[in-house]
């Protein structure tokens, strides 16, 4: 892979830079990423954000398409298209970075969605590596690491007086070549730095979680599910701060005159999720929580190939209740 | 620039058909003529209606292939969406989106006896099959149809109900729910897997089509299984809520199966596969 | 707080052997040094998971009630139901009176095993496994920044509003940990009509917090579990406190510390103050 290096002291100057000729987002406090305006507002250490970077590709409320009504009839008129807005996302965590392609999978299923998919497209990410990964990360469990790469067009790692910058993909080149004049040659000792600080960090990470085979474990009779995490409250946290968990629904606000159909973040852990007027399929608690492990950890991987969780550890932080996930996958293999 | 797959065809409503106290029969008109040319679609699938302002349903497309100018659902009054649509009269404008969904197989059906056991507004999507096969006459079988309803108020398509009786190329079996009939009523009494089990079609060479509300399916397919019907050998097809249509919001999934690209249509042996959550 | 867990274990012991209760719902070790979590406990081996310090911040009694409560669960018929032993905080204590005042159950359908601080308290334990220091500090806090706020200006503290919740992002933990959030049908599920729009605008995120404020005006004990659950820091609290004070005033009544009174706003009084309809 081919890599750059960025002194430290051009840092600002870059992301002055991009901030000139992008929107750029970056991490902005303990709660969000978020639009910046100036390099200051980059919150760059401390822990990842609550909020992973979903919400810039999945909004929370979406605009699917606003209609309005005249004597003519409905007339329906589209959003604009997100291709009319480039971004560079900024400091981005390798496991919200790799959450994206997992989510691509099914946003391009034949009937590609192209409000994603053009956010996708319009959007270059900027990753930074982890050096102090958090008590409930798990991505090296996922197949990722505090330095992963996958989604990322390119990767920053601190070393000693410069960032190194790894070329992870095409537009990651073509981001170095714009603001060429900011960028040195990487040496034999810069990477070296690199993979003392990838050792470093690696090692920090706490216990795992064997994930090897989970999927074919994962079964819906099993009797331990009644019990697994009575302490739920049934709320969204989890889903919402969850990089990879994408289910919506879709609403119309408004009045018959006209209004916006939007489509809203929605979680399977909500009782109202399947309630329906032929019935009610997952009236109790237990059954939610089995579908949503179940869907995460084994049948998004039979139709799409991966396993919908990057190892985050969002939402064993934030449960209000203290559930720790890791545990609840040993708890289904044994129990 | 990509299509946006959520947005719909605007439909004008061409006439509404009370079927019952609370099912009304809609056609609908893609207001843009071209659309409705190019428009295809086969026995089995579904759109995603909606009335704007209120919201968006799925309801089975129950029309056939074999007569699409228009578009038909049938609509039971349940619910927002629903009581909104019942509101509405003819002239007015509805969204659609579609087709989505597996169709029924009915390439497997040709050459084969077919049996179409339907309860209530589970109907709906039988028609739009039954019409193409109807059309198509030559091609399958016998054709035996098991219906029933609540009571005589609660069918639904009476007047096809009729005229399908009238025809020597279809076995016709009504019937209703003990206490349903009225002194007119000629048909039987009694629930659907009761009398389908006195009709007794046979199991050779045959499919069976069946649709309704859970709790007779869940006894159809214990009496198809007394008369000797293998799995494989039964359609059904399944409501579940679902939203986008489309496989991306996640609502529809059973199992790892998404209703709304995986089936509708399941085949007995393919829902057995499955977790029992629906 | 050691003396406590060991009398929570000896009492949870002694309950569970003698066939007393069915279930203790108390406090175990969470995944790491600083987190505890809720835990149910229905064995005697399994009672040395149980403890108590001053980790064990979570409001028990919403396990009790709701749907899917130990004591009200509508998918158990009410014979079946299990006998309950609860560790209670001194808050927990404040619920289980006014949960008893609304009648979701009886005083004798729980085995308290409760720990106080010699505030007012409606319920006494059981048995009193501890004493625990009042939370002065954060009640104090609170206090204070309600004053705050209620010294500025109406547009001010609007402003202020409109600020916090702009970031609600309708998880809906507040309402889920709270344990007079027990309503089966959830005023934001209603959709005919939609009272409450579903989506994160600012003017619905306002509708939401402001109903759910209203809903618990003369019931909220001040546990102060909505504020520490909620994922983007808004204060929660400070609402729910301000409207105990202006019960406080207006009624002369604060939940949770006579489980005797009729709840200030389920009863009329016909000398009630009616000096603030204006």
């Amino acid at each position: 892979m081919e890599s750059r290096t960025l002194p430290k002291d051009r840092l600002d100057q870059l992301v002055d830079a991009l901030i000139a000729d992008y929107t750029v987002i970056a991490p902005k406090d303990e709660r969000s990423y978020g639009e910046i305006e100036s390099a200051s507002e980059w919150r760059s250490d401390g822990d990842k954000p609550a909020q992973s970077l979903k919400q810039f590709f999945l909004p929370e409320r979406e605009l699917l398409v606003r209609y309005t009504k005249s004597r003519s009839g409905v007339e329906l008129v589209e959003p604009p298209s997100p291709r009319s807005m480039a971004r560079v996302i900024l400091g981005a965590r390798p496991c919200d970075v790799a959450a994206l392609p997992v989510l691509d999978l099914v946003f391009q299923w034949d009937d590609e969605d192209s409000l994603y998919l053009e956010r996708r497209e319009s959007t270059a990410i900027i990753a930074m590596a982890c050096d102090e990964p958090c008590t409930t990360c798990f991505c090296a469990s996922l197949g990722g690491s505090p330095a992963g790469t996958e989604g990322a067009d390119l990767l920053l790692t601190e070393l000693d007086d410069a960032y190194h910058v790894a070329v992870v993909s095409e537009r990651g080149r073509e981001l170095v070549d714009r603001y060429s004049d900011l960028f040195e040659e990487s040496s034999v000792e810069h990477e070296r730095q690199r993979v003392q600080a990838q050792e470093a960090s690696l090692a920090k990470l706490p216990r795992q979680v064997d994930i090897e085979g989970l999927d074919e474990v994962l079964e819906f009779e099993n009797p331990v599910w009644e019990t697994l995490t009575q302490q739920c409250l049934d709320c969204g946290i989890c889903t919402f701060l969850c990089p990879t968990c994408h289910c919506f629904d879709i609403r119309d606000e408004g009045t018959p005159q006209q209004g916006e159909r939007v489509r809203l973040w929605d979680a399977c852990t909500f009782p109202s999720y399947t309630q329906a007027h032929a019935g009610q399929p997952r009236p109790v608690h237990y059954r939610r929580y089995r579908q949503r492990i179940m869907h995460k950890f084994r049948y998004y991987s039979e139709n799409f190939g991966r396993t919908l969780c990057v190892g985050c550890g969002r939402c064993i932080e934030h449960c209000p209740v203290g559930i720790d996930l890791r545990q609840v996958l040993s708890q289904v293999r044994t129990g | 620039m990509m299509t946006n797959i959520y947005k719909p065809y605007v439909m004008a409503i061409d006439s509404i058909r009370q079927e019952t106290s609370d099912i009304k029969t809609f056609r609908l008109a893609f207001r843009d003529p071209a659309a409705q040319t190019d428009f295809r679609f086969k026995a089995g699938q579904f759109g995603v209606f909606s009335v704007f302002g209120q919201g968006e349903a799925p309801f089975g497309i129950a029309n056939s292939p074999t007569r699409s100018e228009y578009i038909e659902c049938s609509v039971k009054r349940v619910g927002k969406v629903t009581d909104a649509l019942h509101e509405l009269n003819e002239g007015d404008e509805v969204g659609f989106r579609g087709p989505y969904g597996r169709p029924f197989p009915i390439d497997q059906m040709e050459g084969r006896n077919l049996v179409f056991v339907g309860g209530g507004i589970g109907m709906a999507p039988l028609r739009s099959l039954l019409w193409n096969c109807l059309d198509r006459r030559d091609q399958f079988g016998d054709i035996t149809v098991v219906y029933g309803a609540r009571s005589v108020a609660d069918l639904v398509y009476q007047q096809e109900l009729q005229e399908w009786s009238a025809r020597d190329d279809v076995e016709m079996v009504l019937t209703v729910d003990p206490g349903g009939e009225d002194e007119r009523w000629s048909g039987e009494v009694g629930f659907v897997p009761t009398v389908l089990e006195k009709a007794n079609p046979s199991p050779d060479n045959a499919m069976v089509i069946t649709c309704g509300p859970p709790i007779m399916i869940k006894f159809v397919l214990v009496s198809l299984s007394k008369m000797g019907f293998a799995p494989e050998q039964i359609i059904t097809t399944l409501e579940m809520k679902m939203k986008c249509g489309l496989g991306k919001c996640g609502r529809c999934n059973i199992g790892p199966a998404y209703v709304c690209k995986h089936g509708p249509v399941f085949s007995y042996e393919e829902l057995m596969t499955l977790p029992e959550e629906y | 707080m050691q003396q406590i867990t060991s009398r929570i274990q000896e009492e949870a012991r002694r309950l569970l052997s003698e066939d007393l209760v069915d279930m203790v719902i108390g406090y175990e070790e969470g995944w790491d040094p600083s987190t505890t979590t809720p835990c149910v406990v229905r064995d005697e081996a399994q009672v040395s998971r149980l403890i108590f310090d001053e980790r064990c911040v979570y409001n028990l009694a919403r396990y009790l009630v709701g749907r899917e409560g130990y004591l009200t669960s509508r998918f158990v018929p009410a014979d079946k139901r299990p006998r309950v032993a609860l560790v209670a905080r001194p808050a927990t204590l404040r619920t289980v009176s006014v949960l008893i005042q609304e009648h979701q159950f009886g005083r004798e359908d729980l085995v308290i095993l409760g720990i106080v601080d010699g505030t007012a308290s409606a319920v006494k334990p059981d048995v009193e496994v501890g004493q625990i220091e009042p939370d002065d500090a954060r009640r104090e806090e609170t206090r204070a920044r309600v004053g705050e706020l209620a010294q500025m200006s109406a547009s001010e503290r609007w402003a202020f509003w409109r600020e916090e919740f702009s970031k609600c992002i309708r998880c809906y933990a507040c309402r889920q940990v709270c344990p007079f959030c027990y309503c089966e049908e959830c005023i934001a599920e209603e959709n005919r009509p939609q009272w409450i729009g579903r989506s994160p605008l600012p003017r619905n995120n306002i509708s939401w917090n402001a109903i759910r404020a209203f809903h618990l005006v003369g019931r909220c004990v001040d546990c102060g579990e909505c504020e520490r659950v909620c994922p983007v820091d808004i204060p929660l609290s400070l609402i729910n406190v301000k409207m105990v004070e202006e019960v406080a005033a207006v009624f002369d009544y604060v939940a949770g510390v006579d489980v005797e009174a009729a709840p200030a706003l389920a009863t009329f009084q016909v000398d009630d103050t009616d000096d603030f309809v204006r």
